[in-house]
């Protein structure tokens, strides 16, 4: 009896140990390294405590190296008017994220936490939130966007720099902090202040204008600029940029949009990424199209070397968005493109090459353009627009208008834009479907056309 | 009792695929790819809508008519999109056929034959074949070289530019996605049967109309919302429900809009009037926009303001569908209404109204005055005993 009796207590100390062991709880999963820390969160966002105290404890989070608090910072820094899309972190997604829409859970008036929060993740000094920062160069509250565009400086990208110099016609707070920040970087002074008055003021903007025009080309750094991103440096940034390539090629337009531009803003840094990504999008046509809407947006000589690559690729849509890119550079390159283009079989790509042209006003396509023959009346429309745009010359002007009266309807919203552009005259919203508004700009245009002939090239 | 019980199994089998059926719905029909979709080999000319219309007048005139037609030249649209200066719209309003970009992927733009809009080959063409029904097979002599394909059923080629704004994600949490006789797709609805030739050389037989009706067309749009109305002394009582769509009413474009408008005469004679309540996706744009009634069972409670003639108070509660109450909601402020449920509201009037008329209103863009929408449903009640 005793022994059955220890028989049987060993056998439940046995099971015991035995769902003691099964019940043990795993060891604990590191956490996503883009994965938000909700207490922290709750800490920067508090609404319990005044907007000051949040700045605070924004700030505080700014420690150099601590990577730990980006996806944190991030989420503070997050706005629709910049990012549409949040990314959660997902074990099964290719790159440890997925796309969501931006839930606006947070108060949206909180433009001075959000700059507050650049300035924090400029002061970790990681590239991780090199993307962020390239986003939030197109938030809806200024300061965040000037201070974006700095910090995006540190991380090595030039690409907020023209933020800035817009950043001078907007409000004082605005333009006064992008002002000492362009000081600051370049080391000139143009004498810009937000006190001086109306055409001082104008004077001061266009010489920043100047003065970017001749320093883009200028690699030597500028003060405070860091070194450049390069895939590979930081694997979790890296995670994020390519999941940002595939948001390109996925469905909503705008997450599209945005995601594009940032990879434009990226630059060269991007090259590599979008790369592997047309090696995804090999049976993906709008994905390959958004890439070359991306490399379009950069004025890169290894960008253009994609988009040729691009310009024969066998849908018509990547073919015409490449074209367009292409065509718009000025060089012999540009000139062959257009000629090959000409004589694609889908009329879309000669009629995104005489856009390009005509937009760009390319006179060396003239002898091409000249010597082409277009059976399709969309093309001839469009060649009559491109030859205007490119010559300006007074004589075009009746074909012009006739087109206006009596073309296609593309051709003819294509005839009011270059009116409009030639001759400086504001192109109503609605000027392609009311008679009266039409009217009434095609009489200022008459008017100018008359004094002024041959138009001047503005 | 053999029988009995393997009509019971059948029934359990079919009550079980069609949930696992809707349960999955989320993921969506299985990928096709482009490449599976089949071709002729023979060459194909046709360009344009217009080289369809000799064999196919009757369809060619019910789509020309259509809002697939117009997509272009529509004048709202045109003005919206500045004459298509903003380009990102092209790839719905002009799109490349669909089959040729994928089935559920986004759009492409085409940048000729503008004006045919949402043509016959953004749905119909894949390379050098016009995809079609079954009953097409046999016609090998046609210069579109029709090959019958059930991708041109599938609701794929309806999602590149109808689910930009979730359309058929709201669509998915209704009972008219569960397979069996209840099951309605976007054809289900927007292609309703029609008797007519499908070309010039066939007797009349069953088709798919071409005309989409949707909110273009009053008959359908009237039928996309109930209204009802009640009085109890200076109380207003109104119920709005979506019970004649399967999504979102109104839906798709974050442009449309519906109004709850009450229009009311005073002691004095001068007529008065506000707004209850809009209907209405906001752009992404409008941060100030809040929804008051975010989850089903909400209850909120505002003020309608009549000028000098008062203030009402309403108090609202959001009605939840009967069927799968607690759908996904895509967009927190959105404020438009799920399929089957409804909003209620309690509307209290000032003394000095009397006669008021209650209207639902919609608007194809949000920004059109009251006198410029299409009246869905109008009530008319005399207030205060």
């Amino acid at each position: 009896m005793k022994a059955s009796c220890v028989s049987v207590a060993k056998r439940w100390a046995v099971a015991a140990l035995l769902v003691a062991a099964c019940s043990t709880p795993p060891p604990p999963e590191a956490p996503s390294p883009h994965a938000i820390d909700a207490a922290l969160l709750a800490r920067l966002t508090d609404p319990g405590v005044a907007s000051p105290e949040r700045i605070e404890r924004i700030l505080a989070e700014g420690r150099p190296g601590n990577v730990a608090a980006i996806p944190t910072l991030r989420a503070v820094l997050s706005d629709k008017s910049q990012t549409a899309f949040v990314l959660v972190p997902s074990k099964t997604a290719a790159w440890g994220l997925v796309v969501a829409e931006n839930p606006s859970a947070l108060p949206v008036e909180r433009g001075p936490e959000r700059a507050m929060a650049v300035i924090a993740l400029e002061s970790i000094g990681s590239w991780r939130a090199l993307a962020d920062v390239l986003h939030a160069i197109d938030d809806r509250d200024g300061l965040t966007a000037v201070h974006a565009a700095r910090a995006a400086l540190r991380f090595g990208s030039r690409a907020g720099i023209p933020r800035l110099i817009t950043a001078l016609e907007r409000k004082a707070y605005e333009s006064e902090t992008a002002n000492r920040m362009l000081v600051d970087m370049s080391g000139v002074d143009f004498g810009f202040d937000a006190d001086i008055g109306m055409q001082a003021k104008a004077e001061a903007v266009a010489k920043w204008r100047a003065w970017w025009k001749d320093r883009a080309k200028d690699p030597k750094p500028l003060v405070g600029e860091g070194p450049a991103y390069r895939m590979g440096l930081d694997p979790i940034l890296d995670e994020r940029i390519r999941t940002e390539v595939d948001i390109v090629g996925q469905f909503q337009f705008l997450f599209m949009e945005q995601s594009r531009r940032m990879l434009a803003r990226l630059g060269a840094a991007a090259l590599p990424f979008v790369e592997e990504g047309l090696v995804r999008a090999a049976d993906k046509p709008t994905w390959r199209a958004g890439l070359a809407q991306a490399l379009a947006g950069m004025d890169l000589p290894e960008a253009r070397a994609i988009l040729r690559r691009l310009a024969k690729d066998p849908f018509p849509s990547v073919r015409s968005r490449s074209v367009e890119a292409l065509v718009a550079v000025e060089g012999e390159e540009g000139v062959s493109v257009f000629a090959d283009a000409l004589r694609d079989s889908d009329p879309s790509i000669p009629l995104a090459a005489l856009r390009a042209a005509g937009s760009a006003r390319r006179n060396d396509v003239l002898v091409v353009l000249e010597a082409a023959r277009f059976t399709v009346k969309e093309l001839e429309e469009a060649s009559k627009v491109a030859r205007f745009r490119i010559r300006r010359d007074s004589r075009d002007v009746a074909a012009m208008m006739e087109q206006v009266a009596n073309g296609l309807p593309g051709g003819r919203a294509a005839a009011l834009e270059a009116l409009a552009e030639v001759y400086g005259v504001v192109l109503p919203d609605d000027a392609t479907v009311d008679d009266r508004v039409r009217a009434a700009f095609l009489d200022e245009v008459r008017v100018r056309s008359a004094q002024e002939n041959p138009p001047p090239g503005r | 009792m053999n029988r009995l019980r393997l009509l019971s199994v059948i029934a359990v089998l079919v009550a079980v695929g069609a949930t696992v059926g809707w349960l999955s719905r989320g993921s969506g029909s299985p990928s096709t790819s482009v490449a599976e979709l089949p071709r002729s080999g023979k060459p194909m000319t046709l360009a344009r809508s217009s080289d369809c219309r000799p064999c196919h007048q009757e369809v060619y005139d019910e789509w020309a008519g259509s809002q697939h037609g117009l997509a272009y030249t529509n004048p709202e649209v045109q003005r919206l999109s500045k004459g298509f200066r903003d380009r990102d719209c092209l790839p719905c309003h002009a799109p490349r056929p669909i089959p040729e970009t994928g089935l559920g992927e986004r759009a492409l733009e085409r940048l000729v034959t503008l004006e045919e809009g949402v043509d016959c080959f953004a749905c119909h063409k894949h390379h050098d074949t016009m995809l079609g029904g079954t009953h097409i097979a046999g016609a090998v002599d046609a210069p579109c070289n029709p090959v019958p394909s059930a991708a041109i059923k599938d609701l794929r080629t309806c999602t590149p530019c109808h689910d930009q704004h979730k359309v058929v994600q709201d669509w998915k949490e209704t009972h008219y996605a569960v397979p069996g006789p209840g099951f309605k797709d976007c054809n289900g609805c927007h292609m309703p049967e029609v008797d007519r030739p499908a070309t010039a050389t066939l007797p009349a037989r069953k088709g798919k109309s071409h005309r989409f009706p949707a909110s273009h067309d009053l008959a359908s749009l009237k039928s996309a919302a109930s209204m009802k109305t009640s009085v109890d002394g200076r109380a207003v009582g109104i119920e709005v429900r979506n019970d004649g769509t399967g999504h979102n009413f109104p839906a798709d474009e974050r442009h449309r809009a519906v109004d709850l408008v009450i229009v009311a005469e005073t002691s004095t004679g001068s007529v008065v009037s506000a707004r209850i309540d809009r209907y209405r996706n906001p752009y992404r744009d409008e941060f100030d926009l809040k929804s008051p009634l975010r989850n089903p069972g909400a209850e909120a409670e505002w003020i309608a303001d009549f000028g000098a003639a008062g203030r009402a108070s309403v108090r609202a509660t959001r009605v939840a569908a009967a069927f799968n109450p607690n759908r996904k909601q895509h967009y927190a402020e959105n404020t438009q209404i799920p399929a089957g449920e409804a909003r209620r509201y309690v509307v209290v009037l000032p003394e000095s109204l009397r006669s008021v008329t209650v209207r639902l209103l919609y608007k194809r863009q949000p920004f059109l005055q009251d006198a410029e929408a299409i009246l869905l449903h109008e009530s008319v009640l005399r207030v205060g005993g």
